[in-house]
């Protein structure tokens, strides 16, 4: 009971996702009493039809409100990160997602046009920053995914992208 | 007419190029570059050019097979043809394969957003006090890191005297009495003025003090930072 209690509120008062590390630290629990007080505290929040649940996956926690009411609630939420981008910009933060670290040459390679503008509006929308330099003469900026963008993919790491086939598994062939 | 539709049509003229359907090549090519009146094509300045550029080369292949031909067609010329063909029927597919994929993570991220994380301004990130500095040592990383400072040291700024063989003191003492023979009095400033290096600089001054030890030359320096007057030892 107490443990519910200090998992809601610190989970309401952090600035982000909290990893279970700290919560296994801090409450002395294992990883799977820790989930089962997550899904207790779900089984609460439903039941009293509060709006917001307990999102959780194998390494982090956050406080979310319910996809339901996502349309009552345009008044008060964020503006959408890909708010406005083109379809070139796209394009190119999916080249950077799937190729990185890559330099801008070669994202303009891929699409076969100057990638300078998409890239400058992805870098300032924090989806993709610099990551380094590739060692050759010149020393070209490396690009690459931030961790905002996997936050807005709901991914951990870059490795949980779908592969590139999957997005074309189900058109084709059926 | 959409962009997919152009997309469909330029797949399909790459693939059927060589095949015997002119009526159809013609249509596609001439549904092609009226496609580039397109108002919403034309709009997308990024896609207007890719296009532009796919339409272009096209239109070249085509002006390439109207010229006359040799009977005997160097087969070497073909695979080329062949493999051009392909380089950009890849190209396309790369090109639409990384847009669609693009189209399909913004409705990931849409999706995504439709739950809000509730609104946080407490600086809490770092709940866990994390070290200053995180240092870890790989013996193996090291050592290859060594090998490529030795190997590329030569090109730093800074080593060039590695590679000198070390100053001798007796023919430093030798040039500097030369020197101060041949002016009745000088300066320790204009005997280093024309050195490369300031390791000879050191060099001569250490001469200066042998020489002054061995009672060859006198030296003096009125005040701290002043000039240091060299004169020979007629004593």
């Amino acid at each position: 009971m107490n443990n519910k209690k200090v998992i809601s509120a610190v989970l309401l008062v952090s600035d982000g996702p909290i990893e279970h590390s700290y919560f296994e630290e801090l409450l002395q629990v294992d990883k799977n009493t820790l989930i089962n007080l997550f899904n207790e505290l779900n089984s609460d929040l439903s039941n009293a039809e509060i709006g917001f649940y307990i999102k959780f996956d194998d390494f982090k926690s956050d406080i979310v409100t319910k996809s339901e009411i996502s349309e009552l609630l345009s008044d008060v939420k964020p503006p959408p990160i890909l708010r406005g981008l083109s379809t070139p910009a796209l394009e190119t933060l999916a080249i950077v997602a799937y190729e990185q670290p890559v330099t801008k040459l070669k994202i303009s390679e891929i699409r076969g046009v100057e990638s300078e503008s998409s890239i400058k509006t992805l870098e300032s929308r924090g989806l993709i920053e610099k990551g380094g330099e590739l060692d050759v003469p010149g020393n070209p900026i490396l690009y690459k995914t931030t961790d905002l963008f996997l936050n807005k993919l709901d991914i951990t790491t870059i490795n949980n992208l779908p592969t590139i086939g999957e997005y074309f598994s189900n058109t084709e062939e059926e | 007419m959409n962009n997919i539709e152009i997309i469909e049509i330029l797949k399909s003229l790459l693939v059927e190029y060589t095949s015997k359907t002119e009526t159809q090549i013609e249509n596609n090519l001439t549904a092609i570059f009226q496609s580039f009146e397109n108002k919403s094509l034309k709009e997308d300045i990024d896609n207007y050019s890719e296009f532009v550029l796919l339409g272009a080369s096209l239109f070249e292949l085509k002006a390439k097979r109207l010229l006359p031909q040799e009977e005997e067609v160097d087969w070497l010329d073909e695979v080329e043809l062949i493999k051009d063909k392909d380089l950009a029927f890849a190209r396309l597919l790369q090109f639409k394969a990384f847009t669609e994929v693009g189209i399909a993570m913004a409705i990931k991220v849409k999706q995504s957003e439709q739950e809000i994380p509730s609104f946080k301004y407490y600086q809490t990130s770092a709940l866990k006090v994390k070290p200053d500095i995180q240092y870890s040592l790989d013996i193996n990383k090291f050592h290859e890191t060594a090998i490529e400072v030795f190997r590329r040291y030569k090109t730093i700024q800074g080593f060039s005297h590695i590679d000198k063989e070390l100053p001798d003191l007796q023919e430093a003492i030798d040039d500097l009495l030369k020197i101060v023979d041949k002016r009745l009095n000088t300066t320790f400033e204009e005997l280093v003025s024309s050195v490369n290096s300031s390791q000879e600089a050191v060099a001569f001054f250490l001469a200066l003090l042998e020489a002054v030890r061995w009672g060859f030359i006198k030296a003096e320096q009125t005040k701290t930072n002043k000039e240091i007057i060299i004169e020979k030892n007629y004593e």
